[in-house]
């Protein structure tokens, strides 16, 4: 008798374990964002614009913007606030990078690529072959096709791949603890 | 006085005290600067990689809702602690106590009644027990390997019968190494200093195919002796070669298997031994010589994990270990372990784990004049199943694990261990948790059939009269009707994030033990279960992060023992009664590290170990990516200090020195 009055009320707080799951697996990858952008100094950030916002661009994914805007209640990360940019893909209709879209590259501290568009890739290796950005992405093998950081699930746990020779070539300095702690990987070219 | 005397209700008191405290607390940390959205954001980049998002509970458990007193060891720890031994990292553990005893020995012990071999812990190293059925303790001196492979060490304080059996009645260590795609390409790691001379380690990783990766490698290790007090070389130094690999493959259909081997060897396992005297009463002749061993596992792992709730794992193990002692004790045992593992979601808030396995051991022992086992050769059995149920209630808010290992051994029969726990997480930024669990320790192999004879006696002043001249030998140290040593173990934990930059993690509990295995006082040493009591005692872990290039890590255990029976006294103060360590991780722009640490630990009486203050420093420079020189002090307060004394063992204390190193560690 108690169970029967017990379990409708249960039930009723019962979330399907598998979207919860797949929250939660982007909720720790935005925590690694913020952690990879407390350990990495930007070029672009010296001297007056040290306190300039952070600019995060999110490519491919709109659900994912809004799990970075909510991990920041108050808009602010580090006592700078936090400008976030939505971009669905990088290429227009014919396949060309606008500009507008370009500036906004370029102006970001983190892009982080959520599709696995190999022209938004490319796209973003060609933009600038010496880039002020820490590029991000959990697109499978990105690291290797000379991408910066890569997520990826490692069995049961979430870690992630770094390039240093890309790191090297931007002009953004990442801690050795961020090296020392992903697995090195170099460009397949 | 009587124990109930002595105790009272104060260890109720003081949970209780510690609970208001907690709650106070509790209520201050709502207040804080919470983010309500996401859990993840106080975690750092070490602790994200700990997450296991599909373990016991089906869903992200992390390390702060688990309703155990667990600590973990990251890689990140391993590469700031300075450590060079597997059983040195546990130093980190909040209320775990190392004790070097010499150069090459060890014993660690949690929450009390340590000895000179660690017996009341289990070690697991990616699943598969080493703890020695033969010996019943964990041997320090061959767990080692690359340290650069570990992924982590979990330490689960207090009970961990339920999963793993007996003998993880104080505590458990679960060491995971990185799979094979973790180390690609070439390592070499050397150190070399005052007492390492050197450690040489080597490692070659590759991939057959994309899903299939392999390392091969080897490790040198030659360590310099202890002193003794007056300064002079103890003839404790060591070297030992280690050489072993690991093959993983991820199979269609969710299948993933793994095969990983290790062969052990050393013959110059320096250390002494006091031996009977046959020609004089009550003498013994000490005895400086070099021990042997020669060990090999090959394990293999299958497992199938369709989605992330439900999994299962078969492990299949084959372990072989000659050892011959300071005293001349030959041993030659195998193991074959199998173990099955199932989780299975029987819906999406409740999920069941249930395994089952059997272990065969074999053992051939050939005596020396002071040990020897009582049959010479013997072959045992262990079978095992368990089964725990989790369930998430209010949105993950609560948890409810209940579950019971059962098993059936040649000691004692049949077995069994409960547990219950639940854990509250109101928020994000609290945890609380308790659980009561009955534990046991079983008498193994050397409690049941070793013989000791530590003299020779006179017959005639056995008999109370003058001497005989018929000298004979006494022999001591076993127990042919032993019973189980039985916990019952009361834990409360409390962990909370005050702000962005402060965790503090908290555990209090009560162990009750009945039927302890002592020595009896009355009738030459032989062993019984005369022996009970209560300890209690707290531990406390606090990581507070100023700057983002700033760590700083406390860690305080407090430890009583109450006991009554034979050698009451001897067992109350064998476990230090505080102890405490400090660490700090310091990155001083991107390529340079420094990392401090300073330990205390204090007296022993039963050790006859002194307090010590240890202060361990060293500098870490990130040459380039792959290339990284470190130069560390360690115990450099003092010239040298004493830990542990074994003098059962040896004459004489074998002392920790200061020491410095340095270290390349190179990846290509």
């Amino acid at each position: 008798m108690m169970l029967m009055v017990v379990m409708p009320w249960l039930s009723a707080h019962v979330v399907s374990a598998q979207e919860r799951s797949n929250k939660q697996i982007d909720q720790i990858k935005v925590a690694y964002l913020a952690n990879f952008i407390r350990f990495t100094q930007w070029e672009k950030d010296q001297g007056e614009k040290a306190n300039q916002p952070w600019i995060i661009t999110i490519v491919g994914d709109s659900d994912f913007s809004k799990e970075v805007r909510g991990a920041f209640p108050n808009g602010k990360f580090l006592d700078r606030a936090i400008e976030l940019q939505d971009l669905p893909t990088l290429l227009n209709h014919d396949k060309n990078l606008d500009q507008n879209t370009r500036d906004k590259l370029l102006a970001s501290h983190v892009i982080y690529v959520r599709n696995k568009n190999l022209e938004d890739h490319r796209t973003i290796l060609a933009i600038n072959h010496s880039p002020d950005f820490l590029y991000i992405s959990d697109m499978p093998g990105m690291a290797k096709a000379g991408g910066m950081i890569e997520l990826y699930n490692l069995r049961t746990r979430i870690t992630f791949k770094v390039n240093p020779r890309a790191i090297s070539n931007a002009r953004i300095r990442v801690s050795s603890k961020v090296l020392r702690l992903g697995i090195s990987v170099s460009s397949s070219n | 006085m009587n124990l109930r005397q002595l105790t009272g209700f104060r260890g109720p008191v003081w949970i209780g005290m510690m609970l208001i405290f907690c709650l106070t607390v509790c209520t201050h940390a709502q207040q804080q600067d919470a983010n309500p959205d996401n859990a993840f954001m106080n975690l750092s980049i070490e602790d994200l990689g700990q997450l296991d998002v599909s373990s016991v509970t089906g869903v992200t458990e992390n390390w702060f809702q688990s309703p155990a007193a667990v600590y973990v060891i990251t890689q990140d720890d391993i590469q700031r602690s300075g450590h060079q031994s597997i059983a040195d990292l546990l130093r980190m553990v909040p209320g775990v106590n190392v004790a070097q005893i010499s150069s090459n020995n060890w014993t660690v012990g949690t929450r009390g009644l340590q000895g000179g071999f660690t017996d009341s812990m289990l070690m697991l190293v990616d699943g598969r027990s080493v703890y020695d059925p033969l010996q019943f303790v964990i041997r320090w001196d061959t767990q080692d390997m690359i340290l650069d492979d570990i992924l982590n060490i979990e330490v689960i304080r207090g009970p961990g019968t339920t999963l793993w059996g007996s003998n993880a009645i104080n505590g458990v260590v679960s060491l995971t190494t990185k799979p094979a795609s973790q180390t690609q390409g070439w390592l070499l790691d050397t150190v070399i200093g005052s007492h390492e001379q050197p450690t040489i380690s080597l490692r070659y990783g590759d991939k057959i195919e994309d899903n299939m990766h392999f390392r091969i490698w080897s490790k040198y290790a030659n360590r310099e002796a202890f002193k003794h007090a007056d300064g002079s070389d103890a003839p404790d130094d060591w070297d030992m070669f280690r050489t072993g690999f690991r093959f993983d493959v991820d199979a269609p259909d969710h299948l993933s298997w793994s095969i990983q081997g290790s062969y052990f060897h050393t013959d110059q396992l320096g250390g002494d031994s006091n031996l009977p005297d046959p020609s004089t009463s009550f003498a013994t002749t000490n005895i400086i010589t070099d021990g042997r061993i020669s060990s090999g596992y090959l394990q293999a792992t299958l497992s199938q994990q369709p989605d992330e709730q439900n999994k299962w794992t078969v492990m299949a193990a084959y372990d072989r270990t000659a050892r011959v002692t300071h005293d001349g004790f030959e041993s030659l045992r195998d193991i074959i372990d199998l173990d099955y593992r199932q989780r299975y979601a029987l819906n999406d808030d409740h999920l069941l784990i249930w395994g089952a396995s059997w272990q065969y051991t074999s053992d051939h022992t050939e005596a020396s004049p002071a040990v020897s086992f009582v049959p010479s050769d013997k072959c045992t059995n262990l079978l095992t199943a368990f089964v725990q149920s989790t369930m998430q209630l209010f949105d993950d808010k609560l948890a409810l694990v209940i579950g019971s290992k059962f098993e059936h051994n040649n000691y004692t029969g049949f077995e069994y261990h409960p547990t219950a726990r639940i854990s509250w997480t109101p928020d994000i930024n609290n945890n609380l948790w308790a659980s009561v669990s009955r534990a046991v320790r079983t008498p193994g192999r050397v409690n049941t059939s070793s013989r000791v004879t530590p003299f020779y006696a006179d017959t005639g002043i056995l008999g109370g009269g003058p001497p005989s001249g018929i000298l004979i030998p006494l022999t001591i140290g076993y127990g042919e009707e032993l019973e189980s040593e039985v916990l019952i173990a009361y834990e409360l934990g409390y962990r909370v994030h005050l702000g962005h930059h402060l965790l503090v993690d908290w555990t209090g509990y009560i162990n009750n033990y009945d039927n302890l295995i002592t020595s009896s006082q009355t009738d030459f040493g032989q062993l019984n279960n005369n022996l009970q009591g209560q300890i209690y005692g707290s531990e406390i872990s606090i990581v507070y992060t100023p700057a983002s290039t700033w760590r700083l890590e406390a860690g305080y255990g407090y430890c009583r023992s109450f006991l009554q029976g034979d050698l009451e006294q001897q067992y109350e103060t064998s476990y230090p009664a505080n102890q405490f360590h400090l660490r700090s991780y310091l990155d001083i722009g991107s390529n340079l590290e420094f990392n401090t640490a300073l330990y205390y630990v204090d007296h022993a009486n039963a050790q006859q170990a002194e307090r010590y203050l240890r202060l361990d420093a060293g500098v870490t420079w990130q040459v380039k990516s792959n290339l990284s020189i470190s130069l560390w002090g360690q115990n450099l307060l003092d010239n040298q200090h004493a830990e542990f004394f074994d003098n059962e063992r040896s004459p004489e204390v074998s002392e920790v020195p200061r020491s410095i190193y340095a270290r390349i560690n190179m990846t290509f």
